[in-house]
């Protein structure tokens, strides 16, 4: 079993601190996901955790190993950086094998595995933006480690291709760990098990996705009839658009509605239970931790 | 496998090819000077200019490195192979090592050159002796430069270019006293001068090369 324990790291810049006190341990393989906004130290962690930077204070610990004196903890790490750092005047080939002679790994391999079989023999600098993230992101499974730091490895990627990178990450992710940060929420409830919250440097969540209830569902419906004259619902565009305090309640709704007769053809949540965070305080089960209102407040 | 060096070299000279032109320019040059005083006057102290071009087309044809340094910082290459487990000294020694192996490339075209020349001028000490002056001035220069400029561009607050190296002119420093030493000192004199200024220019490097760890912040070489 692999784990990764960040405890009290404070990381940054030229000496400016970016990242305040961050301490959390990751013990299962799963896909975690690194959510916040601008500016929060999404990156400044990933680098801090890859070891391109050298936290001020505290230690990461991977699988008990610290991972800024511990080559060998290094080499379990793999680390997609929001740049696509390939050589751009090389072929995809070699600057994957420019890759693989320094860390190792098989070119032909990761080319599989990401099907960049039409892309092989192309400069990389020819190549369009999303073939280009393609690419980056090949050379990161030319390591084959226990822990992924993958920093928006979606980003400008076309749907289909994002959904492929997100399979593949899938099934990594059943005896990996990986980090994957994005600004997508829906992509964040798409993939993630874990979500891991920062906010302003610090860890403001780190919590089950599952177990994050928002404060107010509002839900989207599309029916034959106006349906205002039976439930509390005011229209919006295609839907009328219903307020509820949980989704037994949208159920009692949905049947109110059917025993009236009512044709509902669609019904759906129009809001991500992640978006409260980006807004509000952060809410788990309803309550809202001493330790999270303190982190929020700062 | 492939000799990493090589392969930093070969993408260097896929950045630029304006330096090599220049510097197979200038050594040439060195290698023509050096013949026409050789074969006519091979006891003339003016032989040590021709060290000088020679190690000025030296130092052009090693500084692609330089600029492959700066576009790999730039494009994140150096913060992929820092997150590979390189530090700071790594880094530094690898694209060090790429432009001392291309400084021994033109070094070595230079030294069969002069050599068969001198040979057949019947002055094979005399050559030697500036072969050991071009080695000594165009190694030290390509090291300071090479180091000068990484350290540089690791101090640069915003993302530039540098398709004018500023640090190309520490190097142009170390050869210059080169074209003027003959004009005002004897040959022995000369040549002492020469070689303190190599070494000095030698012993920085090593010393900035030792300290580049401790000077140049990892987040210096990040994009």
């Amino acid at each position: 079993m692999h784990s990764l324990e960040l405890n009290d790291i404070s990381s940054g810049y030229n000496g400016q601190v970016v990242l305040h006190d961050i301490s959390f341990k990751l013990t299962e393989p799963s896909i975690y996901v690194v959510l916040g906004p601008n500016g929060a130290g999404k990156t400044t962690l990933f680098r801090t955790i890859a070891g391109i930077l050298e936290p001020y204070k505290g230690e990461i610990l991977l699988d008990d190993q610290n991972t800024t004196k511990s080559g060998e903890a290094r080499k379990k790490m793999s680390y997609l950086s929001q740049y696509d750092a390939m050589p751009e005047e090389m072929t995809v080939y070699n600057g994957l094998k420019f890759y693989a002679d320094i860390e190792g790994g098989d070119p032909d391999k990761v080319i599989d595995l990401l099907g960049l079989d039409e892309l092989r023999d192309k400069k990389f600098s020819e190549l369009s933006q999303g073939q280009k993230k393609r690419a980056a992101i090949a050379k990161v499974f030319l390591r084959e480690g226990d822990l992924y730091l993958l920093d928006e490895p979606t980003a400008n990627l076309d749907p289909s291709i994002s959904k492929e990178i997100r399979d593949i990450l899938l099934r990594l992710s059943k005896d990996k760990m990986i980090l994957y940060s994005s600004h997508n929420l829906y992509e964040a409830t798409d993939i993630g098990t874990y979500l891991i919250l920062i906010k302003d440097g610090t860890v403001t969540m780190h919590d089950k996705i599952s177990s994050i209830k928002p404060k107010q569902y509002r839900m989207g419906i599309k029916a034959t009839t106006d349906i205002s004259k039976i439930i509390d619902a005011t229209r919006s565009g295609d839907y009328y658009v219903v307020n509820v305090s949980s989704p037994e309640e949208a159920g009692q709704v949905l049947k109110k509605l059917v025993e009236k007769g009512v044709l509902v053809t669609e019904m759906r949540q129009l809001d991500n239970p992640l978006q409260d965070l980006f807004e509000t305080m952060p809410v788990r089960n309803g309550e809202i931790t001493e330790k999270e209102e303190k982190q929020v407040a700062k | 496998m492939p000799n990493k060096s090589l392969i930093f070299i070969m993408r260097s000279l896929n950045l630029t090819k304006t330096y090599t032109i220049m510097g197979l320019f200038f050594t040439a040059f060195g290698a023509f000077f050096f013949g026409e005083i050789i074969l006519n006057a091979p006891d003339s102290v003016y032989i040590l200019t021709s060290a000088g071009f020679s190690s000025f087309g030296i130092l052009f044809f090693a500084t692609p490195i330089i600029l492959l340094y700066v576009y790999d910082k730039n494009n994140g290459v150096l913060e992929y192979l820092l997150s590979l487990g390189w530090n700071q000294s790594d880094v530094f020694k690898r694209y060090l090592k790429s432009a001392l192996l291309l400084t021994s490339i033109l070094f070595s075209g230079v030294f069969v050159v002069d050599i068969i020349v001198s040979f057949f001028a019947g002055a094979l000490r005399t050559g030697i002796v500036t072969l050991v002056i071009i080695a000594a001035l165009s190694f030290s220069a390509v090291s300071l430069v090479t180091i000068a400029m990484m350290a540089f561009s690791s101090l640069q607050k915003q993302r530039v270019g540098a398709n004018s190296p500023l640090a190309l002119t520490l190097g142009v420093v170390v050869i210059l006293p080169t074209y003027y030493t003959p004009l005002i000192f004897s040959f022995g004199t000369s040549i002492l001068i020469d070689f303190i200024i190599a070494g000095l220019a030698g012993a920085i490097s090593i010393m900035l090369l030792f300290l580049s760890g401790r000077l140049i912040r990892r987040e210096k070489m990040l994009p």
